[in-house]
């Protein structure tokens, strides 16, 4: 039996910090919440593992985080992508091979790059084109540049290359600005 | 053979290496080739300038949702389903 924690008293204590923890990185209320009742169980499964080095919350977060990111290599693409592969942003053939096709190439947007960032519209629009991203590219995305996750680390957790990573991560970039360029600018 | 000047690259490259900037260090002849793309392209100007904007506005963001969620908590009904699955797993 494991020393020093009484599960009885989890839900009280570090509920809503799970939850919180959880639902900045899902965004989606019931998942977080069945996450979160997951960890208390996997928790109670696992006291063994529970070595009172660490405080409860560092021990039930890092449970959490694991079940987090098993979500997210459900969802992962196992596709390999290449830079190579045509994309109708760019020119397919001819001289201008791999140049902007016009109708695709950056229009200057008309918006102070500053207030921009103060406009809690602008927020809830950029939220609403990541939440928009294809779910194969959404997870890398998401631990890589909302979790901030190191890249090798989510190589690893989703099994990818880094490359791979790299132009999933490319192609997730290409589809926000043109959502923002579409809908904003 | 091809004699391509290395230190050329498409707009797609070009882009590519706007967007591994944003987390990764650029190799030496990776930021050169950027540099220069870069100053004859102004499409790829205007693209890695709203790269720039936008990876500051997901910070910002982080941020912000980081803040709001401070006020977010589950419903007592919620919690008691949790304690109640967790007398369940112990008998």
């Amino acid at each position: 039996m494991a020393k020093n924690t009484d599960p009885n008293t989890w839900v009280d204590a570090y509920s809503d910090l799970l939850f919180r923890y959880a639902i900045i990185r899902v965004n989606d209320e019931q998942l977080a919440e069945d996450l979160v009742q997951e960890t208390f169980l996997a928790g109670l499964k696992n006291l063994n593992s529970f070595q009172g080095k660490s405080t409860e919350l560092t021990w039930l977060t890092a449970i959490l985080k694991r079940k987090i990111i098993d979500h997210y290599r459900k969802k992962t693409t196992r596709k390999e992508y290449s830079l190579d592969e045509p994309d109708e942003r760019f020119d397919s053939n001819g001289g201008m091979k791999d140049h902007w096709v016009k109708d695709s190439a950056p229009s200057a947007w008309n918006i102070e790059a500053d207030k921009q960032l103060e406009s809690k519209e602008f927020m809830q629009f950029l939220q609403a084109c990541i939440a928009h991203l294809p779910e194969k590219w959404a997870s890398c995305f998401v631990l890589r540049v909302m979790e901030e996750m190191k890249s090798d680390e989510v190589c690893k957790e989703l099994d990818l290359t880094s490359s791979n990573l790299w132009v999933i991560l490319h192609r997730a970039r290409l589809q926000l600005r043109d959502c923002i360029e579409k809908g904003w600018s | 053979m091809e004699t391509k000047n290395k230190l050329m690259i498409t707009c797609k490259e070009a882009t590519y290496l706007v967007s591994k900037k944003q987390q990764d260090k650029l190799s030496f002849l990776e930021k050169m080739q950027l540099q220069f793309h870069l100053m004859i392209c102004s499409y790829c100007r205007r693209f890695a300038n709203q790269i720039d904007f936008i990876t500051k506005g997901i910070v910002r963001l982080r941020s912000r949702i980081e803040k709001q969620s401070t006020s977010i908590s589950l419903t007592s009904a919620q919690k008691d389903k949790m304690k109640e699955a967790l007398r369940n797993q112990q008998k």
